[in-house]
């Protein structure tokens, strides 16, 4: 296992380097550049100035090369949108925000979902299982800017139980409405996954077995069952992680959270290259180590599977 | 200044183009009877190229300045004719205070703060009230000295003499003297700076040569102090403007002690050492910015204790529902889908100020384009006639903006309703028969545009009203922001068929508009459109000192500019802003406002 693991995280260098390389030529090929104002357009002897003062005049390569040897020395560059703070900041600040919402959203979500689709899945046909379905319908439809607006009347305006927007830390009431707008996704995507899963599972013939042999119905799904059930499960949970983790740009900038997400959008249609390129390389990062994760999990989850 | 959509950061930037021309007289309201002559300069340089516009500046430098020596301050060149400006909610007499002396706003995080760098009215509202420069104007247009208490111009008009104030003092205790002026200024002039406002002070001699990197040494700007209560600014030739310029924030001072020590982190608590009636206490990065009252200040401090401002990236729609919630003292529009309800809530209706805003909506046309049928005025023509701009104000914008005949705003001198072309639909479409078009066969029309919820309105409506009035095609090219923009720069050298923009005046002067974009040396929005009569009334206008026949010569031009048809008016906007009954004594005025100093919360 560990030798496996080893050789996972040598190979993150080399997508790393690709996914580099492609941002950077994606960035650079698209039209448009960060002095281009939808305002007054600026002198070009301002430009030519922030231009040399940011090293956008130097040929493409070696902006390639630069780029990659400040990453190695620590030094994401500066922002070019937040003149006060440079990409390390912006990462430090924010990202840690993102983290912890999306994180406590994951586990909401899990929660939700993951019973929702063991009770529907058990209960098949049954006006549970039809009632959690099309909530899960629902909840994969509804847009999670939707969710979060609904959530901020309800919750905020008319029960008065929260604040508007803001970011209080991981224990304040504040998190509530993002947290339940950003789960709200991933839950019903969960509940539909395990639900499938489950239902594939209690169909087995070592289930069967496990009924005959007296077993009651409730060791044999906690026993049997659910960790045979959790394979695809886990698989989607590893990319759900990774998106909910990096942030969505309508909840946090409707409930007003710090987070990452909206430098994604921000940092792309502004070509704030270092925060866009940072951006995507943690995005890309996060994403590797949420599937390995998830292989990992496999290890311990199926005994089919052997990195040995 | 052409303003971006209303997306998620509003770019109001304010006296950009100092390099202007600014001539003409205007009266002055409180003093009366004093007439202020503005020497034309000639253009050191400007993006716009006003090489059209430029003339001598030795013979008509005169200005009411009396000559060097004598402590009587000039009187201000320029105050506006019309003024956008208001008192809110005056207090009541005998009214009870709040002892907690606090305001609330939400708005856009500033990308910095500070003065030697910011463009945009993101940061610039925060900085008039953290810092302060010599002097300002109010909003009646009259100076009022801050920094300075008084200053001499010299003969020629080319030598400030600013005497300082006694007792400004910087946050941290130290006094704010000439040198640190002197410091700022070439501060910011200095090419590794790279201030993309730099071209403000290019009028200061040397400024140019040293932004552009042909004179290295920052000491050659026409800047110095000869003690420490006097700053001398020496200019590359007259400017009536200059106290303009003097008053706005590229020319506030900054403490060296902060700025050399801390780089770009001097903007953040507690590096942030100012000397306006507020410092900057607090700013945690995306939540939120604290000011508070600064005590050590020298003149009048203000009422308010703090000034909470919450950072989003939406101020509109987040700030509406925190309002509603009493979290917020003051919020700002527009809110497209809530105003309806907004004007028919007993008491939001009440809290709602429109403030009318110096800034016009208008179609371009590409009148070079022999292959586009836009390249014939007659099209031209029924494609203004075709518009029913009271319907797109009312349905569309519920009321909110004003319909617009002609292309200057009612607060900007020449302003001239008379020059608004006469015809109705059925002329439209007999227009389009003359050029060749029955029925509008034959014109199909590509508009493209920065996509965002106001743009898409603005150009469906336009589109609608088009093809039914009409029967032309128009095909719509929603595009992303930065794309556009790349576009709407290439159109000084492609061909395009049309498409919408705006402008917002800089400062209140006819010149901002009419000689800045319009003039065949300037064509700002490349509508390569032509005329020797509007360029020749432009430039006499320029020059003329008399407010009158100035005005008469820019209502000429006007129409010219409007039967040309090369521009297309839609409406002049408004901001709507919501206040709440207990705040109270809100002064704003269109540029340089202060409005926290003033503001004084009721007990309630």
């Amino acid at each position: 296992m560990g030798t496996y693991i080893a050789r996972r995280l040598l190979l993150v260098i080399p997508t790393i380097l690709a996914v580099y390389t492609i941002t950077f030529v994606l960035m650079h090929a698209t039209p448009g550049g960060p002095w281009d104002s939808a305002d007054k357009p600026l002198p070009p002897q301002v430009i030519a100035n922030l231009n040399a003062k940011y090293h956008l005049s130097d040929p493409l390569w070696k902006q390639y090369v630069e780029y990659v040897g400040g990453v190695l020395h620590g030094d994401l560059g500066p922002s070019y949108d937040q003149q006060s703070m440079t990409v390390s900041d912006i990462v430090r600040d924010f990202f840690p925000v993102s983290l912890k919402l999306g994180l406590v959203a994951m586990l909401l979500g899990a929660v939700i979902g993951l019973s929702l689709g063991i009770v529907a899945a058990l209960h098949q046909n049954s006006w549970v299982d039809h009632v959690a379905m099309f909530g899960a319908v629902v909840g994969i439809a509804t847009p999670s800017y939707v969710m979060a607006t609904v959530l901020i009347l309800l919750l905020a305006l008319e029960l008065h139980m929260v604040p508007t927007s803001g970011w209080g830390g991981v224990f304040s009431t504040r998190i509530i409405v993002p947290a339940l707008a950003l789960s709200l996704g991933p839950a019903a995507q969960l509940a539909r996954y395990t639900r499938s899963s489950v239902l594939e599972v209690l169909r087995q013939n070592y289930v069967r077995t496990a009924e005959a042999k007296g077993l009651r119905y409730r060791a044999v799904v906690a026993r049997h069952v659910m960790k045979n059930a959790m394979n695809p499960v886990v698989t989607i949970s590893g990319v759900i992680l990774a998106n909910v983790i990096t942030g969505s740009f309508f909840v946090e900038t409707i409930c007003g959270v710090p987070g990452i997400g909206r430098y994604f959008v921000t940092a792309a249609t502004g070509r704030d290259y270092p925060v866009l390129m940072a951006l995507t390389l943690l995005f890309a990062i996060l994403i590797i180590m949420a599937n390995l994760l998830v292989d990992v999990a496999y290890g311990f989850l199926d005994p089919r599977v052997s990195y040995h | 200044m052409l303003v971006s959509p209303i997306t998620s950061r509003f770019n109001r930037r304010q006296f950009i183009q100092y390099t202007a021309l600014v001539g003409g007289a205007i009266l002055l309201d409180a003093c009366g009877g004093t007439t202020a002559n503005n020497t034309p300069t000639s253009a050191a340089s400007s993006s716009g190229g006003s090489s059209s516009t430029s003339t001598t500046s030795s013979t008509t430098s005169s200005t009411t300045t009396t000559s060097s020596g004598t402590s009587s301050n000039p009187a201000t060149p320029f105050s506006s004719t019309y003024s956008q400006s208001f008192l809110l909610n005056p207090p009541p007499a005998g009214v009870k205070l709040a002892s907690d002396q606090s305001l609330r706003y939400m708005y856009i995080e500033p990308t910095h703060l500070d003065p030697g760098l910011a463009t945009s009215g993101t940061e610039v509202y925060l900085i008039y009230e953290i810092w302060e420069g010599l002097l300002r104007f109010d909003a009646q247009g009259n100076v009022q000295p801050l920094g300075a208490t008084n200053w001499d111009v010299s003969a020629d008009g080319t030598v400030y003499t600013f005497h300082l104030r006694d007792g400004v003092k910087w946050t941290d205790g130290t006094p704010v003297t000439a040198d640190d002026y002197v410091w700022t200024w070439q501060r910011n002039e200095d090419p590794k700076t790279a201030s993309e406002y730099a071209e403000a002070l290019y009028i200061v001699k040397n400024a140019q040569a040293i932004n552009s990197g042909k004179i290295t040494d920052l000491t050659q700007l026409g800047v110095k102090a000869p003690d420490p209560s006097t700053f001398v600014a020496t200019l590359e030739g007259p400017a009536g403007y200059f106290l303009r310029l003097a008053s706005t924030w590229t020319a506030m001072p900054l403490p060296k002690q902060s700025v050399t020590k801390n780089g770009t982190k001097w903007v953040q608590p507690p590096n942030a050492i100012s000397n306006g009636p507020f410092k900057l206490t607090e700013w945690t990065p995306s939540q939120q910015i604290t000011l508070t009252r600064n005590e050590g200040y020298w003149g009048q401090k203000p009422t308010l204790q703090t000034v909470t401002i919450k950072l989003v990236t939406d101020p509109q729609t987040s700030g509406l529902t925190a309002y509603e919630n009493n979290e917020l003292d003051i919020a700002i529009g527009p809110w497209p889908a809530d105003f309806a309800r907004i004007k028919s809530d007993a008491t939001l209706s009440k809290q709602l100020h429109i403030v009318p805003l110096s800034q016009t909506y208008f179609v371009v046309c590409d009148t070079s384009n022999s292959s586009s049928p836009v390249s014939k005025p007659e099209v031209r023509k029924a494609l203004y006639l075709a518009l029913d701009r009271t319907q797109i104000v009312t349905k569309v914008f519920q009321g909110l903006y004003v319909p617009a005949y002609t292309i200057l705003p009612d607060d900007i001198l020449g302003h001239n309703p008379n020059a608004k072309l006469q015809g109705t639909v059925q002329d439209a479409q007999n227009l389009l028969t003359q050029a060749g078009y029955p029925g509008g066969k034959g014109i199909s029309l590509t508009m493209p545009y920065s996509q965002n919820a106001n743009n898409n309105l603005i150009a469906q409506v336009l589109q609608q009203m088009w093809q039914s009035n009409l029967g032309i095609t128009v095909t719509l090219n929603p595009m992303e922001t930065k794309a556009w923009t790349s576009l709407f720069e290439s159109f000084g050298k492609t061909h395009y068929d049309l498409y919408f923009s705006a402008w917002g005046s800089d400062y209140l002067d006819p010149y901002d508009w009419m000689n800045f974009l319009f003039t065949t040396g300037t064509d700002f929005y490349h509508a390569h459109w032509s005329d020797t009569q509007f360029d020749t009334l432009c430039q006499q206008a320029a020059v003329e000192q008399d407010p009158n026949k100035r005005a008469q010569l820019y209502s000429q031009a006007e129409t010219v500019l409007i039967a040309g048809a090369a521009y297309i008016p839609l409406y002049h906007t408004a901001t709507p802003y919501l206040f709440k009954p207990w705040m109270l004594n809100y002064s704003y005025q269109a540029t340089g406002g202060r409005p926290y100093t003033q503001v004084e919360i009721a007990q309630h």
